[in-house]
């Protein structure tokens, strides 16, 4: 291994501030660098990966896990406000901010293998900033905790408290079969979208970010994203109509039937197994172009 | 006959509903990892692999819900932004004049009391002699962040401004750690200062530098908090059975308590305690924390115990 970029490195890190071993510090970049390649990188493949590193933010992360004093005292005073702001934009409740308390034992490393603690920070490689990295971190924990109570909370629907009193009125024979062919269609129109137009439209409904943040996101302007969703909903709808005139043969009255059903529709469409078949399909034109770029 | 806007809208409310439905589809080993998450959003990814996440992404509710709340938890700086530059440095030259006519107010009325308020505590520490001022040069030194300009392009004015609100809640952070760390000697406490801390001790009260927020150690286990400098007070219930010793506050809202039997109680909004681990079963005699992570507590037969990560980990110094 040509140690010479890795020396311009350390010294670009200003690493020895912090007291980290050159070796350590070499260890962390190839570590990182085997990550990306999937094997030992070539001499090309490490320069190129150190020229993208956020190579200040890995000296510190290597210092803390090395258990250096004065590089904590600078992680917790720079790092801390940004952690707790994450977590207070997370949630209100206080419960992100116990994530984030939390995770100062990981970064610390209380568990130990072989007499070496086992620190969070050696799975940071200098790929992002040290600040998105923990966001990153806080925001799994924080998922995580909140799916794993949800699936705790969850009760059938009958022995829910909050469950109405009063059963819906039943649906007709027709009603159901407006809803389920407005859903199978619907599950297709998504299925055959590209990547990026399933992911603003996750991001836009299902986790409701704003427009500026799925532009953060993907790159574009927040006016591109907006005229993007627009355009996949109107590509929804128009494969939408379309199923349904071609497969069940429907006219507008029975379309427009179909649409009011999926309103009043509770049942949910199983987008989770549509997304999955959809990320399964290969040689897709339109998630090609994320490679080559918006047309 | 005229149905495209009700399609829409009953489109749109169908996605609505069914899409946010799949964020609780379970993971998978194709489920990013936090670093190559935080890659991938900061950039850092090549274009291949930005594409392979991406597509995963698009597909996976938990990945998706990672990512929205990623982005979710970087203050929406837009407003800011958006706001003209000229008014935002009108603001900017009032914040040091306000801050330097109230301090020469208080300086006028508190005569006695010029000297910055140290964490009190109960239990006597060693005190250490360095000036506050050291630390406000300390602070001092800090580089300005840079101030956005009106020309910049907007990313690199959000990034200004996102450096510049970290920046200064860290730097408050800072000056608040630093002034608490470096307590000035009894001797230079001013005499009203010094009755006050001695009152404090008899009486098991404990100051935080906010002088209006004190807390107050009852036999019971419990602990009465006053928000009104001590007019006032309301208990509230931590838990301990042990009987409460000493305690240490760094600043307004942060609280740490110690007892016997290895009780180190700990609460960072003034009311709520949590009762933080403590490796060993001992008696404790007094606390000195300089923030809500770090603190040193002493034991009855002399060892010192330290933790920097809120009493997840202690060391021997």
């Amino acid at each position: 291994m040509d140690d010479e970029p890795i020396g311009r490195a350390f010294g670009k890190a200003k690493a020895a501030r912090w007291g980290v071993p050159r070796a350590a510090f070499a260890t962390a970049i190839e570590a990182g660098a085997a990550k990306v390649v999937g094997r030992p990188p070539s001499a090309a493949e490490l320069d190129k990966h150190i020229a993208s590193l956020h190579l200040e933010d890995l000296a510190l992360a290597c210092a803390c896990a090395l258990g250096n004093d004065q590089a904590w005292d600078h992680f917790v005073l720079e790092f801390r406000p940004v952690l707790y702001r994450a977590a207070d934009a997370i949630s209100a409740s206080g419960a992100a901010r116990e994530a984030a308390d939390a995770l100062y034992g990981e970064l610390f490393g209380l568990k130990e293998t072989g007499g070496h603690r086992l620190s969070l920070f050696r799975y940071f490689h200098g790929r992002s900033s040290l600040a998105t990295w923990l966001r990153a971190i806080l925001t799994q924990r924080y998922v995580d905790h909140v799916r794993a109570n949800r699936q705790l909370a969850v009760l059938p629907e009958s022995e829910s408290p909050d469950a109405p009193s009063v059963a819906p009125a039943p649906a007709t024979a027709d009603t159901r079969r407006f809803a389920s062919a407005m859903r199978r269609a619907l599950a297709a129109a998504v299925a055959a979208l590209a990547a990026r137009d399933r992911l603003r439209l996750g991001c836009y409904y299902a986790q409701e970010m704003t427009l500026a943040q799925i532009g953060r996101l993907t790159r574009e302007h927040e006016a591109t994203v907006s005229r993007q969703l627009a355009r996949t909903r109107r590509a929804i709808r128009d494969a939408v109509e379309q199923r349904l005139r071609a497969e069940h043969g429907f006219g507008d009255r029975e379309i427009d039937e179909c649409f009011a059903s999926a309103a009043e529709d509770a049942g949910d469409l199983d987008l989770a197994e549509v997304l999955g078949e959809a990320s399964g399909r290969k040689n897709s034109t339109l998630d090609r172009s994320i490679v080559e770029g918006e047309p | 006959m005229n149905t495209q806007p009700d399609r829409d809208q009953m489109l749109d409310a169908q996605l609505r509903r069914s899409i946010r439905a799949a964020s609780d589809a379970p993971s998978s080993p194709a489920c990013l990892d936090a670093e190559t998450m935080a890659a991938w959003v900061d950039g850092g990814l090549d274009r291949q692999a930005a594409a392979m996440a991406e597509t995963h992404v698009s597909s996976c509710g938990r990945c998706q819900a990672h990512v929205g709340l990623i982005a979710k938890s970087v203050p929406d700086l837009s407003t800011i932004v958006a706001e003209p530059w000229w008014r935002r440095y009108r603001a900017g030259w009032m914040i040091p004049l306000t801050a330097g006519v109230a301090a020469v107010g208080l300086w006028m009325i508190v005569p006695t009391e010029r000297t910055a308020p140290p964490p009190m505590q109960v239990a006597s520490a060693p005190a250490r002699a360095e000036a506050p001022a050291q630390a406000m040069n300390a602070t001092a030194e800090t580089p300005a962040p840079e101030v956005p300009r009106k020309d910049q392009p907007l990313e690199l004015a959000k990034k200004n401004e996102a450096k510049l609100e970290d920046r200064q809640f860290a730097d408050e952070t800072r000056a608040a750690e630093r002034t608490v760390a470096a307590p000035p000697a009894l001797a230079e406490i001013a005499p009203k200062a010094l009755g006050r801390m001695v009152r404090a001790t008899a009486s098991r009260e404990i100051l935080s530098p906010d002088p209006r927020i004190r807390w107050r150690l009852l036999d019971s286990g419990n602990i009465e908090i006053s928000s009104d400098g001590g007019a006032t007070w309301e208990v509230t219930s931590t838990g301990a059975t042990a009987p409460l010793t000493a305690g240490s506050s760094p600043s307004a809202g942060v609280c740490w308590i110690v007892g016997g039997s290895g009780t180190v109680l700990l609460t960072t909004d003034g009311r709520g305690w949590r009762r933080v681990a403590f490796p060993e079963v001992v008696d404790l005699a007094g606390v000195q924390a300089t923030g809500a992570r770090t603190a040193t507590v002493s034991a009855v037969d002399g060892r010192m115990f330290r933790t920097t990560d809120a009493g997840a980990s202690w060391t021997q110094p």
